[in-house]
């Protein structure tokens, strides 16, 4: 075991010494949410979450964005499987983790580097699309604990709900089936202010975003879909709106903020769901030496994003850690 | 205030090619120090190292360029010079 030991230690001390540049190892994705872990306050009375976990696992097939974006090439792009979970514990008996959200996705992503008259700033026009599965894990029925998803008595409650129905109320929050197949667009628009050495001092970034909710897994398998039930409390289409803020406040050391505004809006879902979710977001990186681990804070209002307690409305606050999936690093070479 | 080190080779240069070298570096503001063919100087951002390499492009000579921290992971930039030679001095360079 410890001879084991000592050969991961050297493994890793060859790779570190062995790399050519920090080019050749570093996977960044400029397009997308960042992952996160943090405290966040609930939306409903019948429970209290204690924390919350973002996890994003992004594996490449090719991605070129770092060393092309410092190449000033037209086309910088990346290939990938995606895995997003997303973790809850509640402060009930023994701190449960309730219905845990599990995302997997096959996506790309591409920036297009736009012409600028000038060597201080940098303009992009890009795309992510991803296509996958979404569930929670869960297999009884959503609005009972005490029926199996699917079943006769399941269905029967089903025909029940009409559209006063409050679903918030009578949802199962400890084992309710969510599952759905989907396809994500985001286009993206950003423009950077460079300093002197190339390094972003300042950036603005756009975001327009669709995604559909459908029932084959990448269009073609017939697995992980939804009921027709289901789909029409869901609603099949989801818009998103965003626009992102960065600013270095502490020069030399390249110390920045940024500011994030979301706006996710629900197309035809259930009339007790609240359509709109406004996410604000402020984000500190303070580390020099680790610019993409911050600090994040954020005010939500609207529709829960965590699988069915989409049906859940209110407001949220938040207080977390944050790492950037793409931090500011220099754009151009010589 | 960030301090980069170059050196310029310059290969099969006229007579006046000292001295056009000289004057941009003077217009550039850095330190230089002048050794026979080689041109060492202290670039003071990577803009400054840039606007150098745009008015060296501009004279139209072949020549050799070493700079301490290239972004993209190369040691040197060249122009005109046969890319053979310049791919066994980067091979050097990155040992």
């Amino acid at each position: 075991m410890k001879n084991f030991f000592y050969f991961l230690i050297f493994s890793l001390i060859g790779t570190m010494y062995g790399q050519k540049s920090f080019n050749d190892y570093a996977k960044f994705y400029p397009i997308g949410d960042d992952p996160n872990i943090r405290f966040i306050t609930s939306y409903v009375k019948q429970e209290d979450i204690l924390f919350e976990a973002n996890p994003v696992l992004k594996l490449s097939f090719y991605n070129n964005f770092v060393k092309g974006l410092i190449n000033e090439d037209k086309h910088t792009q990346a290939w990938y499987i995606s895995f997003k979970p997303q973790i809850r514990m509640y402060t009930d008996n023994s701190l449960p983790i309730k219905t845990p959200s599990y995302r997997i996705f096959l996506g790309t992503q591409h920036l297009f580097n736009l012409p600028t008259n000038n060597d201080a700033s940098m303009k992009f026009w890009g795309l992510l699309l991803e296509s996958g599965h979404y569930s929670n894990g869960q297999s009884d029925c959503v609005f009972s604990e005490d029926f199996s998803d699917g079943s006769i008595d399941c269905e029967n409650i089903y025909k029940t709900i009409n559209s006063s129905t409050n679903l918030s109320e009578i949802l199962n929050r400890r084992s309710g089936n969510f599952s759905t197949n989907l396809t994500k667009l985001i286009l993206n628009y950003r423009t950077y202010l460079l300093d002197e050495d190339y390094f972003p001092k300042q950036s603005h970034s756009v975001n327009l975003g669709y995604t559909l909710y459908h029932n084959k897994f990448l269009g073609i398998g017939d697995f992980g879909g939804f009921t027709n039930d289901d789909i029409a409390i869901y609603g099949s289409s989801r818009f998103m709106v965003a626009y992102e803020f960065m600013r270095v406040f502490k020069k030399n050391i390249k110390k920045r903020y940024t500011l994030k505004q979301k706006i996710t809006y629900i197309n035809n879902a259930h009339s007790s769901v609240e359509p709109f979710r406004l996410e604000s977001i402020f984000s500190m990186y303070p580390f020099s030496k680790s610019k993409s681990l911050g600090f994040t804070f954020s005010y939500i209002y609207g529709h829960d994003n965590y699988n069915y307690r989409f049906v859940d409305s209110g407001q949220q606050v938040s207080i977390g850690i944050t790492w950037s999936q793409f931090p500011a690093i220099t754009l151009k070479s010589l | 205030m960030a301090h980069y080190g170059n050196i310029l080779s310059v290969v099969n240069s006229r007579l006046d090619t000292k001295n056009k070298v000289q004057t941009i570096l003077k217009e550039e503001k850095v330190t230089f120090l002048i050794f026979n063919k080689l041109f060492f100087f202290e670039s003071t951002s990577k803009l400054n190292t840039r606007n150098i390499l745009k008015k060296l492009n501009q004279l139209n000579i072949e020549y050799i360029f070493y700079h301490n921290h290239i972004s993209d992971g190369s040691k040197i930039k060249s122009k005109n010079v046969n890319s053979e030679i310049v791919n066994q001095i980067e091979n050097i360079m990155l040992q």
